[in-house]
């Protein structure tokens, strides 16, 4: 497999000046500033094929922003290696960028009181396109994010599910190899989210885009990768495939029953969650009670009338390992 | 290939003209001042003017100087608030991987949203002083070269707001510093009262200091025509070039020790 | 009245030490307001260097003009520091906070922030009237007096624009000119003034009881323009305070309409 994008060893610490109240004080710290430092990203190691869609999932703060910004050469690490596409991003950052898409969530590249149509012509000239390609991915690009209608109105008066599209829109229109999205879902509603993925996913697999994005929010990575990376506090604390995460922290599965008699079970590794009349609900630990086990016994002493088994949430996942931390 | 590198700019410019017609209700208060500051020095200049000429300049002349000064001074487009504000903030960054020089996209934006602020000072001004005076010392000659000596004025003035919005990278407060330079604009760039009226010793600091180059110099180009031209044009140019390549330095030093934020 | 000084002192108080947690900031807007006024002497200081005298009007005199004005300016909006922000407030719909409480509301309003800029006003003005020949414990008096005087035509001028808000709604770009207006023309010669000008700066735009006829007292006291000034600080308040009481009326009777944005 071809790697689209290898981090070694980054790392990034910043500084902010301590600096405390009073006209005094100010003076002081214009001579001789006080500085406190802080590890946004500590010794992060992994990689992206090409063609692949991955996310960096992390609560807030985590340093998902930070390493997506130097990936595309915004920041400059305090340490380690980045090679995208086979170039360092803060060195090569304007050769870089005619190979790169990329849509930070909270910072816009639409200009406010006009219709995203200027928005795309001058993005356009900016990656110096030719007018005939650019016309062509212009047209592609609008039928593939259903932009007709919006396209001529000015960008404050879209909802911002439209302007998001519109901002994934104009960040590939010079045709990126990888495209890369900051929180690209945050402060959506659950429809629109899902419009967003199912573009997103469709972009990955028809025109074999490469995706990082980041995201807070679970879903994103379910839906999206194949992979999964989390991050906490400047570190990655879990790196894996979705299926090993499955396999490995879905050791238990949940059971809602309803039964005929009122019955509660009591075996090893079976836990009761709800019990509501011959409503039952319980977490069943396979490792120590297998699945057969636990409805033999049921069975044996009164009839079920409707069962669902159904896995733990994937957040529930996520915040397990975030507290194991 | 360089054409490209050229019209990229050129759409910026384009787009932010239009962005800005937008905002053209705007205009009306400030015609509203730039009407009042022309009534009230009408009735100054023309009892200081009662006995005749002064350092080359009489009634009509300094009426038209005042309101070719003005026309610059109210047209420049602060885009320092909003780059101070982007490097505290570290939005400045997102500009920084994108295919264009920072510099010049701001200058184009500047130049677009400045330039049609200033050319509608231009046509209202002239408008009010021709209805009122029944005479200009404009002529289509005087008018280009102004226009063009105008926008090296903006040019040398777009330097110094660059320069101020850069220093929210050392400076958390830098306020004080667009105050300072405006007040230099104010009095040694000579905004109200031409730098010919100031004391000998005063009139050599502000022919070294850059400031006489935003408003004065082009004022008195569209008064003298092409002889004030081929004085002051040079020394424009040599302006933008040292003041442009110190503060290209300082930018080229200061993106390296951006501090961003971010989660 | 006495219970409106009261409140005013409780104001004050409050700005000020809410104010002085920011003390660079505090001390930048107030130093910055000396330096703006410096820099505006600038413009007379080169003009009198060349001209000498505009008709009866010399450096010196200015100088006075100028001391005048910013104490003037300086105390209303020390005290009335929401002056210009009247508009705004009865636009933004912030003015229902102070219909709720039992304060008489104009007074209210007024009072309820100082600004700092002015402070710095404040001080210049006082700072160079003692640079002036009339600078003695008689003539400070007479100083204060007709400043203050002169403040309060300023002040009912203006709450009469920014008033208009009640019967016209959004007039904020017109209130925002009338102080500037009435400053423009006071920091100027008087006697440049001729003809219908003239009288409409001694009635409509009344900058003649911002400048001239404070300093005529102030260099000669004369009790006929102390009169004028007194009787028009009394009218141009009253009318302020009309303005104001019949447009809350009709704020009240909820014939407004609130133009929002």
């Amino acid at each position: 497999m071809l790697k689209a994008v290898e981090v070694r060893h980054l790392s990034k610490s910043f500084k902010t000046k301590v600096k405390k109240s009073g006209l005094k004080e100010s003076f002081k710290s214009l001579f001789h500033p006080v500085y406190k430092e802080i590890k946004a990203v500590q010794d992060i190691n992994f990689s992206v094929e090409k063609g692949e869609v991955l996310a960096f999932i992390g609560p807030n703060g985590a340093g998902k922003s930070t390493t997506i910004k130097m990936m595309t050469g915004i920041l400059y690490p305090s340490e380690g290696e980045v090679s995208v596409l086979g170039m360092t991003p803060w060195q090569s950052r304007k050769k870089l960028s005619y190979k790169i898409g990329s849509v930070f969530g909270q910072k816009s590249q639409m200009w406010f009181h006009l219709p995203p149509e200027d928005s795309f012509e001058l993005m356009a000239d900016i990656y110096e396109l030719d007018k005939t390609d650019y016309k062509k991915r212009l047209k592609e690009l609008v039928k593939r994010f259903q932009l007709e209608e919006i396209m001529h109105q000015p960008v404050r008066k879209l909802s911002l599910g439209q302007r998001i599209r519109c901002e994934i829109a104009v960040s590939l229109i010079h045709n990126p190899e990888i495209l890369f999205l900051d929180e690209p879902t945050i402060g959506l509603d659950v429809v629109v989210k899902n419009q967003i993925r199912d573009l997103i996913k469709d972009l990955n697999k028809k025109n074999d885009l490469t995706v990082f994005l980041t995201s807070h929010d679970v879903g994103d990575i379910e839906k999206l990768c194949r992979r999964v990376i989390v991050i906490d506090r400047g570190r990655l604390i879990l790196h894996s495939t979705i299926n090993e995460l499955k396999h490995e922290y879905l050791k238990t599965k949940i059971l809602s029953l309803k039964l005929e008699e009122e019955y509660t079970p009591n075996l090893e590794g079976v836990e009761i969650l709800k019990k509501k009349g011959t409503g039952l609900k319980i977490e069943v630990d396979m490792t120590k009670c297998s699945m057969q086990k636990i409805i033999d016994d049921i069975i044996k002493n009164t009839t079920i009338v409707d069962m669902t088994i159904s896995d733990t949430p994937m957040e529930e996942i996520i915040k397990t390992i975030y507290t194991g931390s | 290939m360089l054409m490209k590198k050229i019209k990229k700019y050129m759409t910026v410019f384009k787009i932010s003209f239009v962005n800005d017609m937008m905002y053209s209700r705007n205009f009306i208060g400030q015609f509203l001042f730039f009407g009042l500051f022309l009534f009230v020095y009408s009735f100054l200049w023309r009892t200081v003017f009662k006995e005749g000429e002064i350092e080359g300049f009489d009634f009509v002349k300094m009426m038209w100087y005042f309101m070719f000064t003005e026309s610059i001074m109210l047209a420049k487009y602060s885009f320092h608030r909003e780059m101070s504000q982007d490097i505290k903030t570290g939005d400045i960054a997102y500009h920084l991987n994108k295919p264009y020089s920072y510099m010049l996209f701001m200058y184009s934006k500047y130049l677009s949203s400045s330039l049609m602020k200033m050319v509608m000072n231009l046509l209202f001004g002239s408008l009010i002083l021709f209805l009122a005076l029944q005479n200009t010392p404009l002529n289509p000659l005087n008018t280009v070269l102004g226009i063009i000596s105008s926008i090296m004025g903006l040019t040398i003035n777009f330097v110094f707001f660059f320069l101020i919005g850069l220093s929210a990278l050392w400076f958390e407060e830098n306020t004080a510093f667009q105050f300072i330079y405006s007040k230099f604009l104010f009095t040694i760039g000579g905004l109200f009262i031409p730098i010919e009226f100031f004391p000998e010793w005063l009139k050599k600091i502000s022919d070294i200091l850059p400031f006489k180059y935003v408003l004065n110099a082009p004022a008195k180009v569209y008064i003298n025509g092409l002889e004030e031209f081929l004085k002051v044009f040079p020394v424009q140019i040599l302006n933008v070039f040292i003041w442009g390549g110190l503060i290209m330095m300082l930018f080229k030093a200061g993106t390296k020790r951006l501090n961003i934020n971010g989660g | 009245m006495r219970k409106l000084l009261k409140l005013t002192w409780r104001y004050f108080k409050f700005n000020l030490s809410a104010q002085m947690e920011y003390r660079a900031n505090f001390l930048i807007q107030t130093f910055g307001m000396v330096l703006n006024d410096i820099f505006l002497l600038f413009f007379w200081w080169i003009l009198f260097g060349k001209v000498g005298m505009i008709n009866d009007y010399g450096m010196n005199d200015m100088i006075l003009v100028y001391s005048v004005v910013t104490i003037s300016f300086g105390i209303s909006q020390v005290f009335f520091g929401n002056l210009f922000n009247m508009s705004q407030i009865i636009m933004n719909g912030e003015l229902d906070s102070y219909l709720l409480l039992p304060q008489e509301e104009l007074s209210h309003i007024l009072v309820s922030r100082i600004s700092l800029g002015a402070l710095g006003d404040l001080i210049f003005g006082l700072v160079l009237f003692f640079f002036t020949e009339y600078a003695s414990f008689p003539g400070f008096l007479i100083l204060i007096i007709v400043s203050i005087l002169a403040s309060f035509v300023f002040t009912g001028f203006n709450i009469i624009f920014q008033s208009l808000t009640f019967y016209i709604g959004n007039s904020t770009s017109v209130a925002s000119v009338i102080p500037d207006s009435i400053l423009t023309f006071s920091l100027n010669p008087h006697s440049i003034f001729t003809g219908i000008v003239r009288i409409i700066l001694f009635t409509v735009i009344p900058s003649m009881y911002f400048s001239f006829i404070p300093i005529s007292i102030i260099k000669e006291f004369n009790l006929l323009n102390f009169i004028y000034l007194a009787v028009a600080a009394a009218i141009f308040m009253g009318l302020g305070i009309l303005a104001f009481k019949k447009g809350l009326k009709k704020y009240e009777s909820g014939n407004l309409i609130v133009k929002r944005m």
